[in-house]
């Protein structure tokens, strides 16, 4: 048999009879109490969570006016727990996290128990009550005395139950705030963050559950974000666009599968350009869709290319590069060719004519239009010399029927999200290239040398091999040329004619077609440049 | 006749019972204000009437009182996102109003924040959130923490959120 005790356990089970008479013979004062005695069933058949009695229904806590805070505040202040735990619960490591003042009161009230005999002072002492069904049987908390002084003023008329060490540990801070005072909603929560930047919202995320919560939100600024972000980027991939837009549609309805959508869009933008260097068919082609224009992309020769083709690409005149569009049919076409020439095709209204249709040939004193130069394209998965990667890691490009050598894909070094299609002659970016004659800080302080015919020194690049021209009027330079602007970010192109040599070699002595290996290895590969190298060399 | 023009004043009287009279006019940019007095979509409203704030304590309403009657005046000029300054007078550049916050103490930041949040203040709502930001700005967890006076997640929590969150702060 159990019996209710004050203070000291423990008891024995209760008989099953009603509860009032033995709960009211064990205290001297029933106005200790908020509980409804008149009405207490069997307090033996009481559970976990159940709403049968004023034992197990949480306490109502209510604002300043209430009545019913009133009633629970005019007494002692004596505030009842719930019964029927079999275990004290644990001590909560956050009562802020309770997110109703009530919750936080019982969880507090529990703690508190087991802080009891830690204090010296009679005055702050608490008075529990335990039950304990069998000798056996754990204590159950059924309600406490506390004092009066030592419930706090509360926030806004909300009780508090305050242990006298337990807040002035919570109140330690470097204005000695008592966060319950100021403990914000999540939408004034949302309108704090919306002016922070990403770095600061994310070190939100990093403080508590709460503050993670509200600075993941949709309403924390994420969109503005995302715009800010992508109005400096070349590319933005397309699931990072379609989630911006799913965040601006969201229905209440789902509002709780979409409310921190606009971060994630932010995320996968940042992750995609980080991690992805593969160009998709809608980040190369322009016609990828029927109603609007593509990616244009800007096109120059690099100067290992040779004079034959620098000395009538625009970007060496000092002109903007020229826009070179793909298309899905696999062939290239150009946008507004300077000089006199006719489109070949309309795509959505805009022209498309011919690459290097504008140049014009002399021949015998006259200006003659060449034949027509036919650019082809076509993704590769493994071309000579290099690791297999996904497709759209390497674009084959065919000019005039034969095979350059291969374009490999990657994002642009200058952090702008673009993408660079660069082989050892050229270069395509999906976005403006800068002008020649913009010559960087970083390349500005470097000279471009070379080594005499004789190779036993270093010279600058446009000067004479002779030490000094006067003393011999031959000039025995191999190469003399006017000194030019450096090449604009060449301190950041990889790929070279040492990189694609067997390419440029294939190339170069009239290979039509060159290898390309889905899973190639070195001995295929081996193989198949042989072949290639014999069949030219045949041809010639 | 017209809200705006309105020079008919109206008391708001706190929880703790005291009130602040202002004009109509300028009380209503409080959305609380205005639902209270059942404006009309044009704006028209017959007899302006006191309203009860009842969640937002004396010295808190006092200085949203005089947030509101200095608004009338002169307004605030919008505060624009992204921020071109992480300092507070970098973007509020109106005496006043930089004047306004300064020398309150953090609880009565926050309580202005709610308070302008629950009657529904937009000017006012920017203004303090901006100051809150601002101090939160470039700031670690821990001092986040210190400044909010909020308790840590616990290791394993921080852990993951740290991981979670890996891919902007390994740029």
């Amino acid at each position: 048999m159990s019996t209710l005790q004050q203070q000291q356990p423990p008891c024995t089970a209760m008989p099953p009879q009603s509860a009032a008479s033995s709960i009211g013979s064990c205290f001297s004062n029933l106005d200790d109490f908020d509980l409804d005695v008149q009405n207490l069933p069997n307090v033996a058949n009481c559970k976990v969570s159940c709403d049968c009695c004023s034992l197990c229904r949480l306490p109502e806590v209510s604002e300043a006016g209430d009545i019913s805070a009133a009633e629970i505040l005019s007494g002692n202040g004596t505030i009842a727990t719930t019964c029927g735990t079999s275990m004290l619960p644990d001590l909560p490591t956050s009562p802020r996290q309770e997110s109703t003042a009530d919750k936080a009161l019982m969880r507090g009230a529990a703690g508190l128990l087991q802080k009891l005999s830690n204090h010296d002072k009679p005055s702050d002492r608490l008075s529990p009550v335990y039950w304990q069904p069998t000798v056996n049987s754990p204590l159950v908390p059924l309600s406490i005395t506390i004092p009066r002084a030592r419930i706090g003023p509360g926030s806004k008329g909300k009780a508090l139950i305050c242990d006298a060490a337990e807040a002035s540990a919570l109140s330690t801070s470097i204005d000695n705030t008592d966060y319950f005072n100021t403990f914000l909603p999540d939408d004034a929560l949302c309108s704090i963050f919306k002016f922070l930047d990403v770095k600061s919202l994310l070190r939100m995320c990093e403080c508590n559950t709460k503050l993670r919560s509200a600075a993941s939100n949709n309403n924390a600024g994420w969109s503005n974000h995302c715009s800010s972000l992508w109005s400096r980027k070349a590319n933005v991939c397309s699931r990072a666009t379609s989630l911006l837009a799913q965040a601006s549609n969201h229905s209440r309805s789902n509002l709780c599968l979409t409310k921190n959508i606009a971060m994630e869009a932010y995320k996968t933008s940042v992750v995609d350009a980080a991690t992805r260097n593969e160009v998709s068919l809608e980040e190369l082609c322009y016609d990828e869709s029927p109603f609007k224009g593509g990616p244009i992309w800007s096109f120059r020769f690099k100067e290992s290319a040779g004079s034959d083709w620098t000395s009538w690409d625009p970007w060496w005149s000092g002109k903007q590069a020229r826009k070179l569009v793909f298309l899905r049919d696999g062939s290239i076409m150009q946008l507004q060719p300077e000089g006199k020439t006719a489109p070949c095709r309309i795509h959505n209204g805009v022209p498309l004519y011919d690459v290097f249709s504008e140049r014009i040939v002399h021949r015998d004193g006259v200006d003659v239009i060449p034949p027509r130069i036919e650019l082809k394209w076509r993704f590769v998965h493994r071309p000579l010399d290099l690791p297999a990667r996904p497709e759209g890691a390497y674009i084959r490009i065919t000019v005039g029927g034969r095979d350059v050598p291969t374009y490999v894909v990657r994002r642009s070094p200058n952090g702008n999200w673009g993408f660079i299609l660069e082989s050892c002659w050229g270069i395509y970016a999906s976005f403006d290239l800068a002008p020649r004659g913009s010559v960087s800080s970083s390349t500005a302080s470097r000279r471009r040398l070379r080594r005499t015919r004789n190779g036993t020194r270093w010279v600058n690049v446009d000067d004479s091999d002779i030490e000094d021209p006067d003393q011999d009027g031959r000039d025995h330079t191999r190469n003399v040329r006017r000194r030019t602007d450096l090449f604009v970010e060449e301190s950041e192109m990889v790929v070279t004619g040492h990189s694609q040599w067997r390419e440029a070699l294939l190339y170069n002595i009239g290979a039509v077609a060159l290898p390309d290996g889905n899973n190639a290895n070195a001995e295929q590969e081996r193989r198949q440049f042989n072949l290639v190298w014999r069949n030219s060399r045949m041809m010639r | 006749m017209n809200a705006d023009e309105c020079m008919e004043t109206i008391k708001l009287t706190s929880r703790g019972g005291d009130s602040f009279e202002l004009p109509y006019a300028a009380a209503r940019l409080a959305h609380v204000v205005r639902d209270a007095n059942d404006e009309n979509d044009d704006g028209d409203i017959d007899s302006p009437e006191d309203v009860e704030i009842l969640k937002v304590n004396s010295p808190c309403l006092e200085k949203v009182v005089e947030f509101l009657k200095h608004y009338h005046e002169e307004a605030l000029t919008e505060i624009k996102t992204p921020l071109e300054d992480n300092t507070f007078e970098g973007n509020v550049k109106q005496e006043w109003y930089q004047n306004f916050l300064k020398g309150i103490d953090q609880p009565m930041l926050f309580d202005l924040v709610t308070a302008a949040n629950f009657m529904a203040i937009q000017p006012l709502l920017d203004l303090t959130c901006l100051k809150v930001s601002c101090q939160l700005m470039g700031k670690s967890a821990e001092e986040i923490r210190q400044i909010l006076n909020i308790p840590k997640l616990t290791p394993e929590e921080e852990e993951t959120a740290r991981r979670d969150h890996r891919w902007i702060f390994d740029d």
